[in-house]
């Protein structure tokens, strides 16, 4: 075991490898609040990835309806009884990650699935956490009655524990980009990846007898383009990015910007000590215990910072990116009400209005004497 | 493959097969009753042929027998292989599951086989979603002279190893098993092979594009060979020479591995009649998620290769 810092918990870990951080590290930003469980992602993917045979169930996206709601059945349950709701003291995790409970003679604390767990794929779907009596009106924030959905992807960690469990060195993390993908040459199926990845984000193929993953679309990012399950959301909840060293904070990059400049963007369940790469804005309705839980003690303030989205320009035109253009935006800037997204040379990809144009109608349509629905 | 409607007998009954066949062959026993009496005779059986504290690959002229249960092999007293757990890789295997191989082994000059018994009380055929299979393993030195560490050899001094995996007879014994015969009941609407010839949609299977063997749904033999230079570098070879069957009757695992002795190239052992080298072995439990390094080993024996007539 290597001795490694994960920014996440704000100290240093043990991991099985020394740190290595890539050249660049792939990250997205995903704004739960926005997400309306289309799954058009999931079948972005789908159709894109996973539709050989082997692969029927396997969703290397998925979107779950929290809490009642995962893929793989009760996986973040399980997670919660190994490394539980995190124990933060001003920042600083104080509990165990996967690695640092993993039994003697293990490489990491997991747990394996069998076929029935990965079965159900839209089990508790838009269930939430109660029954609304007749009558039931929510008016406050948080929501007293509330179900949120949680769009996932591998998270591309950078301490994967997939990577850390292979026992024949079969999962690497891409130095030019933080990738983690598993060689379909070398893999010999023993599944400790599928057992060690806290997120349950690597799946066996029992037709070919190897395990497979979420690949990040890499042929797409190295063209300088977003992943499939990014450019197909309709909800445009999602931006994909790289995100700088824990000691670099470029606030003209998005994703920094999002989750080092805003915090606005946090991981999840950070407890597991992967240092995961996928990072959520927090549904502001839900259960706010519930919420800390998974992700972390940034919640409050991420959610606060959310909140005041409409009185910070930046942050609002940074929005209004997201879903704009299918190149990866590595540098942005808002001039008055313009947001501008610039690629890797420094050239303009695209530009938004960060205040959409809108017109307000009469309520009567006086032309087909109708009354409008709609009238925005 | 035996069947799962295999008459099972518990295991404080079970008798060695031998002590078992003998037994029926003095009584003229028909053999659809003979598992029955057997069944009942475990209490009052000696405990069978003796073993042997030496591992001696005998001289047989002619064609070794592939068949696990045939009396060629079992008229042989066996080696007995204490398994020890795999516990220096992490990985670990922490508890021992199978606490004997029970070895015998017979060449006949240009072929040598390997037959290995273990008793197991689940059948592990298949690998699947957290379901692993039974499988066993021998392994040579491919030069003496480096004298390769029995923990899969290291680096400058590899080793040949060949593992039978009860998965892979299935899928010589009942075709390659996969989703179909897995899930018989599960339903998908397209796939890519629906749509577009083998050629072309051989390329959404990127395991077999990279012609990892694993994924392999051609097997013509349940044993495969690899080299290693350590834990973790199991690499398979390019030319396959190794034949073998598993049978698994009676709560136990019976499986033949032979293959060329002097007929590999220089990256595997070549056994010469009348040497001595050395052997080590392996099994895993599937019942008990063992895979890869969670495993049972014997750290190399001695092994002496009878000369030929």
């Amino acid at each position: 075991m290597a001795e490694v810092f994960n920014w996440q918990l704000q100290r240093k870990m043990q991991y099985q490898y020394d740190e290595s951080r890539p050249q660049k590290q792939i990250a997205w930003v995903f704004d739960t609040n926005k997400c309306i469980d289309c799954q058009t992602c999931t079948i972005a993917c789908k159709q894109t990835w996973t539709w050989g045979t082997g692969q029927e169930y396997m969703l290397w996206n998925n979107v779950e309806t929290k809490p009642y709601g995962f893929y793989p059945m009760g996986w973040d349950v399980k997670l919660m009884e190994l490394v539980g709701a995190g124990k933060w003291d001003n920042g600083t995790y104080n509990g165990k990650t996967v690695f640092e409970q993993a039994d003697p003679g293990e490489r990491v604390k997991g747990f394996l699935f069998d076929s029935e767990h990965w079965a159900h794929p839209n089990i508790g779907e838009d269930e939430p956490v109660g029954v609304a009596e007749q009558g039931t009106y929510i008016s406050e924030l948080p929501h007293s009655m509330w179900f949120s959905y949680l769009a996932r992807i591998c998270n591309h960690c950078t301490y994967p524990a997939c990577l850390a469990a292979c026992p024949r060195e079969a999962i690497y993390k891409r130095p030019e980009d933080g990738i983690v993908l598993v060689d379909q040459s070398r893999c010999r199926g023993y599944q400790e990846c599928n057992s060690a990845c806290p997120y349950k984000k690597v799946m066996y193929n029992p037709e070919d007898r190897v395990s497979q993953k979420c690949i990040a679309c890499y042929p797409k990012i190295e063209q300088g383009e977003q992943p499939q399950c990014v450019v197909s959301c309709i909800g445009r909840i999602r931006m994909a990015g790289f995100i700088s060293p824990p000691d670099v904070i470029d606030p003209t990059n998005p994703i920094d910007y999002m989750v080092k400049v805003k915090k606005v963007a946090l991981p999840l369940y950070p407890q597991s000590g992967t240092e995961p790469n996928v990072y959520y804005i927090p549904p502001k309705h839900a259960d706010r215990e519930y919420t800390r839980q998974m992700f972390g003690p940034g919640t409050d303030a991420a959610i606060d910072a959310y909140n005041n989205t409409k009185n910070d320009p930046t942050l609002l035109g940074l929005f209004m990116l997201f879903g704009s253009t299918e190149k990866i935006i590595r540098k942005f800037e808002v001039q008055g009400d313009i947001a501008i997204g610039y690629d890797d040379k420094g050239a303009e990809i695209v530009r938004v209005p960060v205040q959409e144009p809108s017109v307000v109608r009469d309520y009567f349509d006086q032309v087909h004497n109708a009354y409008l629905h709609n009238i925005t | 493959m035996t069947s799962e409607t295999e008459v099972q007998v518990p295991e404080e009954q079970q008798i060695d097969t031998q002590s078992r066949r003998r037994f029926l062959q003095t009584v003229g026993g028909a053999a659809a009753a003979g598992l029955a009496i057997a069944g009942t005779i475990g209490y009052v059986a000696t405990r069978g042929p003796g073993t042997t504290d030496k591992l001696v690959a005998g001289y047989r002229a002619g064609d070794l027998p592939d068949d696990p249960t045939s009396s060629t092999w079992l008229d042989r007293d066996p080696f007995v292989a204490a398994m020890l757990p795999q516990n220096m890789a992490t990985p670990l295997q922490t508890e021992v599951d199978i606490a004997e191989l029970r070895v015998r082994a017979l060449h006949n000059g240009t072929d040598i086989a390997f037959h290995l018994q273990w008793d197991d009380d689940t059948e592990d055929a298949h690998e699947s979603l957290g379901q692993f299979r039974d499988a066993v393993a021998v392994m040579l030195e491919v030069d003496p002279a480096t004298t390769p560490s029995f923990t899969m050899g290291n680096t400058g001094a590899p080793v040949h190893i060949l593992q039978w995996r009860a998965s892979w007879q299935a899928d010589i014994d009942e075709g390659h098993q996969g989703v179909k015969q897995l899930f018989p009941n599960a339903y998908n609407d397209v796939s890519p092979e629906m749509l577009m010839p083998k050629e072309q949609a051989i390329a959404f299977y990127p395991a077999r594009v990279s012609n990892n063997s694993q994924s392999n749904h051609e097997r013509t033999s349940p044993v495969e060979e690899y080299s290693a230079i350590g834990f973790g570098s199991l690499t398979s070879h390019t030319e396959q020479q190794a034949t073998g069957s598993g049978v698994y009757r009676a709560r136990r695992w019976q499986v033949v591995i032979s293959w060329p002795m002097t007929a590999g190239d220089s990256t595997k052992s070549r056994v010469e009649p009348g040497e001595t080298r050395n052997v080590a072995f392996a099994v895993w439990n599937g019942d008990s998620g063992q895979r890869g390094g969670r495993k049972q080993y014997a750290p190399w024996a001695p092994i002496e290769v009878e000369a030929t007539e």
